[in-house]
């Protein structure tokens, strides 16, 4: 695809809860009720509507979505997750990820308790950003044999749902059998709230959503189960996906990806106290996976696909035909939650124009990296910056090396360009004014005043080298964890308030961003319509395909592929809410 | 457009206070020093996310 900054590009966070430890273990539940009243706070602040989805969530005004995260709900697992709407170029991405963090941090306080947006805890539990730019997933040839492999998939696929169809029915006559075996029990003993959690889980025994739909045990059995039953399909999708899939941006891309903490790296204090300049590349173990599945943490990410295979396509058959389209999310798992806007901004828009550069055909010859997982690891645990990593051809590079071969590839694609915004110059001039401050942290040993609030890794360096070596690790973690607190309190926002740092948005344009979406995006429509109907009689849901208004099968579906730039930029989709406009049509 | 919605009126950007970079660092390397190991334990997250 031709062009600068052409593409789509959507940021998710998830953001840990501060909450005081609870007397006794039932964290999970505090944290679904703490994202319960963060849903209803942010439902007076701007129009909401219910994410039709297999996650709890909501789409809001401005087309973006919370979620409540929960790799294992009755274990205490329990994050707030926003995903950012569907934007055009790095600056639009970061004012809609700093609208996010505003409105999501703002209902946080009034409900009394705070977000964290970092990567990982003290008990090294990992969590935080991922980035998903649209890219042609394949073309050619390896195009073809993606879509042969999802034909060839469909019938595993399809015996997957059968089996899932299966598991359901058989929880369901579970929970009758244990409901026949508790009532004469409850009858004769009055029943104890211990016996009933065992056997239904708190859902059924509070009467109302808790997130923690069965019992402890239950839920490990059954996440086994459907880990044993969607292996065959895993690992079929995951064949395909490292044959065909993105396999000549991944090439092309690693390095950059790679060496990218150094520009964009969050810091982090490690358990054996040791610092590295990003918070999450230590945990990358694998380039390719599904993210969590069986203890990977990808560069790449493609669980998406595995969740549209084996979920969403199940309760929706066509979303499985969308996997043969050409353009798909590429998503990006190796990247920190910033709070500088600066190291976002580098974060985003040099992954975009380097994928720009990429698809324009350009760094054919990209230098590549032997071992990139352990060229991360070392790159990352190098706050000198002059830690060096070999090539295939046997020669020694450092991460700031590689970022200056990306950075003259890509002001050569821009030189190439009959058209480029201005914003594409100032942020390569910005990325190169950045590596320039960082040669000086390789070259003399010492932070350069320039990078302090503007690169996280950097500032946050800076705070632990004040603090002194006598500090204990506890002290020094607090550190690492509350620069991240989304408050008044929170150590980067001390410094924001004293003008220390940096700024790309204004408080204005963020302020607008936290109610409006962005233009020339499925977005654009998604938001208008929630903030035409949110408040209607007419039931309203959203999800990223589509949204919904009206009940269950009479509703109204208004797809969203329709209205993405094309429409808006012949104007039909800037100003008016497209047909069906009355909530009475749908209901 | 008429919409149905009320939205919340915002005020906008604040005037930074003036603290010095020195201020800050004393003011955090003080706060970390207060019962850091409750803060670790509220901001934990069992089992992580995506």
């Amino acid at each position: 695809m031709p062009g600068v900054f052409q593409r789509l590009v959507g940021l998710e966070t998830e953001y840990a809860i501060r909450a005081p430890v609870p007397d006794r273990p039932a964290s999970s539940r505090s944290k679904f009720r703490q994202y319960e009243a963060l849903v209803a706070a942010l439902h007076r602040a701007v129009p909401t509507v219910a994410a039709k989805h297999f996650k709890e969530g909501v789409f809001t005004a401005n087309g973006g979505a919370v979620w409540f995260e929960a790799e294992r709900p009755s274990a205490g697992g329990g994050l707030i997750e926003g995903s950012t709407p569907e934007c055009n170029g790095p600056r639009e991405a970061i004012l809609y990820q700093r609208a996010q963090d505003r409105l999501l941090s703002e209902c946080a306080q009034r409900r009394h308790f705070q977000l964290l947006k970092n990567d990982r805890d003290a008990c090294d539990n990992v969590y935080g950003a991922q980035e998903s730019y649209e890219a042609t997933i394949a073309t050619g040839l390896m195009l073809l044999l993606w879509r042969v492999g999802l034909v060839l998939l469909f019938p595993v696929a399809l015996l997957t749902w059968i089996g899932m169809g299966l598991f359901i029915l058989a929880t369901l006559a579970y929970f009758a059998i244990a409901g026949l075996v508790y009532l004469p029990y409850k009858l004769v003993t009055g029943g104890r709230e211990s016996v009933a959690l065992l056997l239904f889980g708190s859902d059924l025994v509070e009467g109302r959503e808790t997130c923690i739909h069965v019992p402890v045990w239950l839920e490990s059995t059954l996440q086994l189960a459907t880990r044993i039953l969607t292996a065959p399909l895993a690992l079929a999708l995951y064949g395909l996906i490292q044959l065909t899939a993105f396999r000549r941006i991944r090439r092309r891309l690693v390095p950059h990806v790679n060496s990218r903490p150094a520009i964009a790296g969050a810091g982090i204090v490690n358990v054996d106290g040791a610092f590295s300049i990003s918070d999450k590349g230590p945990a990358i173990n694998c380039l390719i996976g599904f993210g969590g599945m069986v203890g990977d943490r990808p560069m790449f990410s493609m669980g998406h696909f595995f969740k549209t295979a084996y979920a969403e396509a199940w309760f929706a058959p066509r979303e499985y035909c969308d996997l043969f389209k050409s353009r798909q999310r590429l998503q990006i798992g190796l990247g920190d939650s910033n709070m500088c806007e600066t190291a976002e901004y580098l974060r985003v828009g040099t992954t975009l124009l380097v994928l720009d550069a990429i698809e324009d055909g350009g760094f054919r010859h990209p230098p590549v990296v032997k071992r990139p997982i352990q060229a991360l690891h070392r790159f990352c645990a190098d706050a000198t910056l002059i830690a060096q990593h070999a090539l295939r051809d046997g020669q020694q590079v450092t991460a700031l090396q590689l970022q200056r071969y990306y950075l003259a590839g890509c002001r050569a694609f821009l030189n190439r360009q009959r058209h480029v915004p201005a914003e594409a110059w100032d942020l390569v001039q910005l990325w190169e004014q950045t590596l320039d401050g960082l040669d000086r942290i390789r070259l003399n040993a010492e932070l350069p005043e320039s990078l302090i609030g503007t690169i996280d890794w950097v500032t946050k360096k800076l705070l632990l080298d004040k603090a002194g070596a006598e500090a204990s690790w506890a002290e020094r973690k607090k550190i690492d964890l509350r620069y991240h607190e989304l408050s008044e309190d929170g150590y980067f926002a001390m410094l924001q308030a004293s003008g220390h740092i940096s700024r790309i948005t204004d408080d204005a344009e963020v302020d607008r961003a936290m109610r409006l979406a962005p233009a020339n995006s499925p977005a654009t429509t998604r938001g208008r319509y929630i903030r035409e109907f949110a408040h209607g009689q007419c039931p309203i849901r959203a999800n990223w395909k589509a949204v919904f208004i009206g009940r269950r099968w009479g509703a109204k579906v208004i797809r969203l592929s329709r209205y993405g730039r094309t429409g808006a930029r012949d104007g039909r989709d800037a100003d008016a809410v497209p047909s069906p406009h009355r909530s009475d049509d749908a209901c | 457009m008429a919409t149905k919605t009320q939205i919340e009126a915002r005020t906008a950007t604040t005037a930074p206070e003036t603290k010095s970079l020195e201020e800050i660092v004393n003011r955090v390397e003080h706060d970390s020093r207060d019962e850091p190991q409750a803060y670790l334990e509220e901001t934990k997250v069992p089992h992580g996310g995506e």
